[in-house]
C-alpha cells in the first residue's frame, strides 16, 4: 500500500467505477493540499482535535432528508416526471424545519411515546405472535409461565375479536398465495430424470 | 439474535430505554452500549466476543502508536502489521478450510497426496465487516484523515456497535467517532425515519425475501435440471429481488436502529437495479463496501492513473478480491471476475467509442446492466460451477411448462423490481410528511405496518444472506 496515492483530490483522480463522491471526513488540521501525508507527522497536536471544545451539533435532520435536484436523473423520463411532481408539491427543498435544542427533551419523549403506542397496539392486535414466540422457548419454569400468560392473553383477545384484523389479512394473503395459472391446482415439480 | 425476531424486539426496547436514561452520562452510555453489543454478539457464540475485544484493543493500540510515532518507517511497519494481523484473522476463520482444500487438490494433481491439517473452523458472524472497519480506521489515522479515537472505549463501541456489527454497513471511524464525543440528540426526522426504515426493512426481509426464497429460488437452485426456462428465468429474477430485499433490509434496519439511538449511518443502497451501467450499479449497491474497496484497494493500486491497461488491471484485481471477500469459493471469485471484466469492457468502450456515435438509450443500458447482474447472481448463488452450468443449460428447455412460478410469486418479483422505480429518497419524503403527526397517530401507523408484515410473513425467519460473509 502506498501513501503516494492516498490524497483524493476531486477531479484529479477519477474514481470510476466506485462511488464518485468522496467520503465525508470530519474536520482535521491535516490539509492534504498543504504538504500531503508528511504534514501530519509535523503536527502531532492534531491528536487534540477531538478534544477541542465543540459546540453541540444543531438539531437538524440528516442531509439525506433533503431531496435535491441531484437525486433525479435528467436522462430518465420517469425521474423527470417525479421531479416535475416534486417541484409542484414543494418537496425539492433542503430540510429547513430545524428543531430547537430546547426541544431535544420533548422530541425524545415524543419518540418514546410513539414506540410505546406502537408496542401497545401490537400487544393487542398481534397477540398471536407473542404466543407463537413463547411456544418456541426452551421449557423451564419461567418460560412455561410466560407461555401460559401469552396463551391466555391471546385467547381473551380472540374472544373479543381483536385477532380479526390479523386473521383477515392472513386469510386474504394465503388465498392469493394459493392461486395458480388458470385456476388449476399447482403441478408438483417433475420427477428427477433417471441417471 | 436476528433483527426480525421477538427476542431482538425486547432486547432493543430495553437498550433504547436504558441508553436514553443515561443521556446525561455519555461515558456510561457508551459502556452500556458496548455491553449490550457484546450480549447481542454473544447470543450466537460467546467465545467470539473475545475475538472482537482483542481486535478492538489491537487496532486501538496500532492507531494510537501510529499517531504518536513521527518516523515514517515505523508508521509503515505498524500499518503493515495492522493489515497483516487483521487479514490473518479474516483469512484463518474464513479461508483456512478453502485454501487447505485447494492445496490438497493441487498436491493430488501432482501425485503427491498428503494428509493436511484440516480444522473445522467456525466462522465468526460479521468478521468480514468488523475486520474491514478496523483496517479503514487505522489507515485513516495513518493518512491523517482522522485523529485517533480518544479512548479504547470509543474504538470498542465503533467496532462492536450492534446495529452494524454482523452485516454492515461498514461504518468508518470518520462517520462514527465524532458522534461518540457527546450524547447524541434525536430529531423527529431521525426518529420517524428510523421507525419507517425498520418497518420497511421488516417487509422486505420477512415477506418479500422469505417468500421468494422458500417458494421459488431455493427449489430451482437446488436442482435446476428439473425446471424449464421460464421457471429458471423467474428464479434468476427472483434471486435478484431476494438478495436485494434481504441485504438492503438489514442495512435499512441497522440505519433505523442506530437512528433511534441517536447515531447516523451512511446510506448503503440506492435503487441498484435502475443502474444504466455496471459502473453505475457499483455506486448504488453495497455502497459502504464499494467505497471501501475504492479507498483502500483500488486507489492504492493506482486507480485510474496507469492508463487504460493499468485501470483495467486494477479494476480486475479489486473486483476479484471483492468477490473473494464474499466467501471462500471459486464461484465468488468468478462473480467478482465477471463484474471486473464487464467494468473493463465498459471502460474500454468509453475510451474507444467514436465520438460521433450516439449514446445508448438509458433504458437499453438499464436492461443490459440488469441482465449482466442477474447472470452474475447465478454464479453467486450456485454452490459450484457445475450447478451454475446446469442452471444456464436449463434456459434451453423452452418447451417445458411452469411448475414453480405462481401468479403470487410473479407479483412479488414485480413489486421487488418496481420499488426501484419509486421516486428517489421515497422513505425520506414520507418521513417529511409524517414526522409532524402526534405520537399516538404515528405509533399506531407503525404498528399497523408491522401487523401487516406479521400477518403475512411465513413462520420462522431465515438468517440474512450476508451473515455468512
Amino acid at each position: 500500500m502506498s501513501d503516494d496515492h492516498d490524497d483524493l483530490i476531486p477531479g484529479k483522480h477519477p474514481l470510476d467505477p466506485f462511488p464518485g463522491t468522496h467520503h465525508t471526513m470530519p474536520p482535521t488540521i491535516h490539509d492534504p493540499e498543504q504538504g500531503g501525508a508528511e504534514a501530519v507527522i509535523a503536527q502531532p497536536e492534531y491528536v487534540a482535535s477531538y478534544d477541542a471544545p465543540q459546540r453541540p451539533p444543531p438539531l437538524t435532520d440528516p442531509d439525506h432528508f433533503a431531496v435535491s435536484e441531484e437525486d433525479y436523473d435528467t436522462d430518465n423520463v420517469l425521474d423527470r416526471m417525479y421531479r416535475w411532481l416534486a417541484a409542484r408539491v414543494g418537496a425539492v427543498t433542503v430540510a429547513e424545519d430545524v428543531d430547537d435544542q430546547v426541544l431535544a427533551e420533548r422530541t425524545r419523549r415524543w419518540t418514546s411515546r410513539t414506540i410505546a403506542f406502537a408496542t401497545l397496539t401490537l400487544l393487542f392486535l398481534n397477540a398471536e405472535s407473542l404466543r407463537s414466540w413463547t411456544s418456541t422457548l426452551e421449557p423451564s419454569w419461567g418460560t412455561e409461565t410466560l407461555r401460559l400468560v401469552a396463551g391466555e392473553w391471546a385467547d381473551r383477545l380472540k374472544g373479543v375479536g381483536l385477532d380479526a384484523p390479523r386473521a383477515t389479512i392472513r386469510e386474504t394473503y394465503e388465498a392469493q398465495k394459493a392461486k395458480t395459472w388458470g385456476g388449476q391446482p399447482k403441478a408438483p415439480p417433475p420427477e428427477p430424470a433417471p441417471q | 439474535m436476528l433483527f426480525p425476531t421477538m427476542i431482538f424486539g425486547l432486547f432493543f426496547l430495553f437498550v433504547y430505554a436504558t441508553a436514553w436514561s443515561l443521556e446525561r452520562e455519555n461515558g456510561r452510555r457508551k459502556v452500556f452500549l458496548v455491553l449490550a453489543s457484546w450480549v447481542f454478539y454473544g447470543w450466537w457464540d460467546w467465545r467470539f466476543v473475545g475475538l472482537l475485544i482483542l481486535s478492538a484493543i489491537f487496532n486501538w493500540w496500532v492507531a494510537a502508536s501510529v499517531a504518536k510515532t513521527g518516523a515514517k518507517s515505523t508508521r509503515h511497519w505498524l500499518i503493515a502489521l495492522c493489515v497483516a494481523v487483521n487479514l490473518t484473522v479474516l483469512g484463518f476463520f474464513k479461508y483456512y478450510g478453502f485454501f487447505v482444500d485447494q492445496l490438497g487438490e493441487a498436491l493430488k494433481l501432482m501425485h503427491w497426496e498428503r494428509d493436511l491439517p484440516l480444522l473445522n473452523v467456525i466462522l465468526p458472524v460479521g468478521v468480514s465487516f468488523f475486520t474491514f472497519q478496523a483496517i479503514s480506521y487505522v489507515v485513516d489515522v495513518h493518512r491523517g484523515k482522522i485523529p485517533p479515537a480518544k479512548s479504547l472505549l470509543d474504538v470498542m463501541l465503533m467496532m462492536s456497535f450492534f446495529p452494524h456489527l454482523v452485516a454492515g454497513p461498514i461504518v468508518r471511524g470518520a462517520d462514527l467517532l465524532p458522534q461518540f464525543n457527546q450524547t447524541p440528540r434525536l430529531t423527529r426526522g431521525m426518529a420517524t425515519h428510523g421507525m419507517l426504515l425498520i418497518a420497511w426493512g421488516l417487509l422486505k426481509k420477512t415477506v418479500i425475501a422469505s417468500e421468494l426464497a422458500a417458494g421459488l429460488v431455493d427449489p430451482v437452485f437446488f436442482d435446476p435440471s428439473q425446471y424449464g426456462a421460464l421457471d429458471l428465468l423467474a428464479g434468476t429474477y427472483g434471486y435478484a429481488v431476494q438478495i436485494y430485499c434481504d441485504f438492503s433490509a438489514y442495512s435499512d434496519m441497522a440505519i433505523g436502529l442506530a437512528a433511534l439511538l441517536g447515531y447516523r449511518f451512511p446510506r448503503n443502497f440506492d435503487q441498484p437495479y435502475r443502474a444504466t451501467s455496471l459502473q453505475d450499479f457499483w455506486r448504488r449497491w453495497h455502497i459502504s463496501l464499494s467505497s471501501w474497496l475504492r479507498d483502500y484497494l483500488y486507489i492504492p493500486l493506482g486507480g485510474s492513473r496507469g492508463g487504460l491497461f493499468g485501470t483495467c488491471r486494477n479494476l480486475l484485481i479489486t473486483m476479484v478480491l471483492g468477490g473473494l471477500w464474499h466467501g471462500a469459493s471459486w464461484t465468488f471469485v468468478a462473480w467478482g471476475g465477471l463484474h471486473g471484466g464487464v467494468l473493463c469492457i465498459e471502460r474500454i468502450w468509453q475510451e474507444m467509442r467514436p465520438k460521433a456515435w450516439p449514446k445508448w438509450p438509458a433504458i437499453l443500458g438499464l436492461l443490459v446492466t440488469f441482465h449482466v447482474v442477474c447472470l452474475s447472481w447465478i454464479l453467486f448463488r450456485s454452490e459450484s460451477f457445475d450447478q451454475a452450468l446446469a442452471f444456464l443449460q436449463g434456459f434451453g428447455r423452452i418447451d417445458q411448462g411452469i411448475t414453480q412460478l405462481t401468479p403470487f410469486l410473479l407479483g412479488i418479483i414485480v413489486i421487488g423490481l418496481g420499488m426501484h422505480f419509486l421516486p428517489p429518497r421515497a422513505i425520506e419524503s414520507v418521513t417529511r410528511g409524517v414526522k409532524a403527526l402526534p405520537s399516538p397517530a404515528l405509533g399506531v401507523t407503525v404498528a399497523l405496518i408491522i401487523l401487516l408484515v406479521e400477518a403475512m410473513r411465513p413462520e420462522g425467519v431465515a438468517p440474512f444472506i450476508y451473515y455468512q460473509f
